[in-house]
């Protein structure tokens, strides 16, 4: 495909420049969220380049608000393409696509969990294996990455409703697993 | 009789309890916040479960990995050189 780009003008070096400003605080972010997609951190890197490279291409519709929720969701995007080009056969829906790959090697365990391989707390581990990928998923994008109930939703696709109502099973859950397991006592003395 | 009357601006624990995880997260307007606080200081129930939220929470901030900071360097870097012609329109 040929397209006339013509000159760089002053107006376009500005709006690389406000496009750096946009994507740099969110790379972290990006990055966690990738990790938490493709369970690998090779995959996640590319993945966010190859995010970058379309949210630049695609600058010209981003209105300025709310970036990150315009990179997470160019990201989603680029993750559900990439897995349905490598895998055609096995992701028929979004949902299997981004409740993770299933971990080659690790017979009977999700990606998901897998993912959770770098948590050192073993009562933590239990209480968030023990949880379904759609509930560790959410827990997960929400607490350890510190996502909002928007940006999550935005991720896996969901209604909002269905972030808050997963969440709440899902820390409900955690919850009494770790007050079984006498993880809360000190911290709750009432 | 005396009849007793609830005040109008205070909530009841079912809704508190529906609220709990939003109020904790901050994903609730600050008006319904102010009458979840307020619930939440008189009714220890309420309370405690808030607690015990908030436990789960900080265990679960406190598991968040520090990425490699060569990662996000090399990202940097891959936005500052994006090509220098302008993105396709």
């Amino acid at each position: 495909m040929s397209v006339n780009r013509g000159p760089i003008t002053d107006e376009d070096l500005a709006r690389q420049q406000a496009f750096r400003e946009y994507v740099r605080p969110e790379l972290e972010v990006m990055m966690r969220v990738a990790l938490r997609l493709t369970r690998s951190r090779v995959d996640a890197e590319d993945l966010v380049q190859e995010s970058v490279l379309r949210a630049y291409r695609s600058l010209d519709r981003f209105d300025g608000r709310h970036p990150r929720a315009w990179l997470l969701t160019i990201l989603r995007n680029t993750h559900i393409n990439r897995i349905r080009k490598k895998q055609p056969d096995l992701f028929h829906d979004e949902e299997r696509a981004l409740a993770g790959i299933p971990a080659r090697g690790r017979e009977g365990e999700d990606g998901a969990a897998a993912a959770l391989d770098g948590i050192p707390d073993p009562t933590l581990i239990d209480a968030l294996r023990d949880l379904s990928p759609k509930h560790r998923d959410v827990v997960t994008l929400v607490d350890i990455d510190d996502l909002s109930y928007q940006e999550a939703a935005d991720i896996l696709g969901v209604p909002i409703g269905t972030v808050m109502s997963r969440l709440h099973r899902a820390r409900k859950r955690i919850r009494d697993h770790l007050l079984a397991a006498g993880y809360l006592d000190g911290e709750t003395s009432r | 009789m005396r009849i007793l009357r609830r005040d109008p601006s205070s909530l009841r624990c079912r809704k508190v309890r529906r609220l709990l995880n939003a109020f904790l997260d901050d994903e609730i307007d600050a008006t319904l916040a102010r009458r979840v606080a307020a619930h939440l200081e008189v009714c220890e129930h309420c309370g405690f479960e808030a607690e015990t939220y908030r436990a789960v929470k900080r265990a679960l901030t406190d598991v968040r990995e520090d990425l490699d900071p060569e990662i996000i360097e090399r990202l940097e870097r891959f936005v500052d050189h994006l090509p220098s012609d302008p993105p396709l329109r």
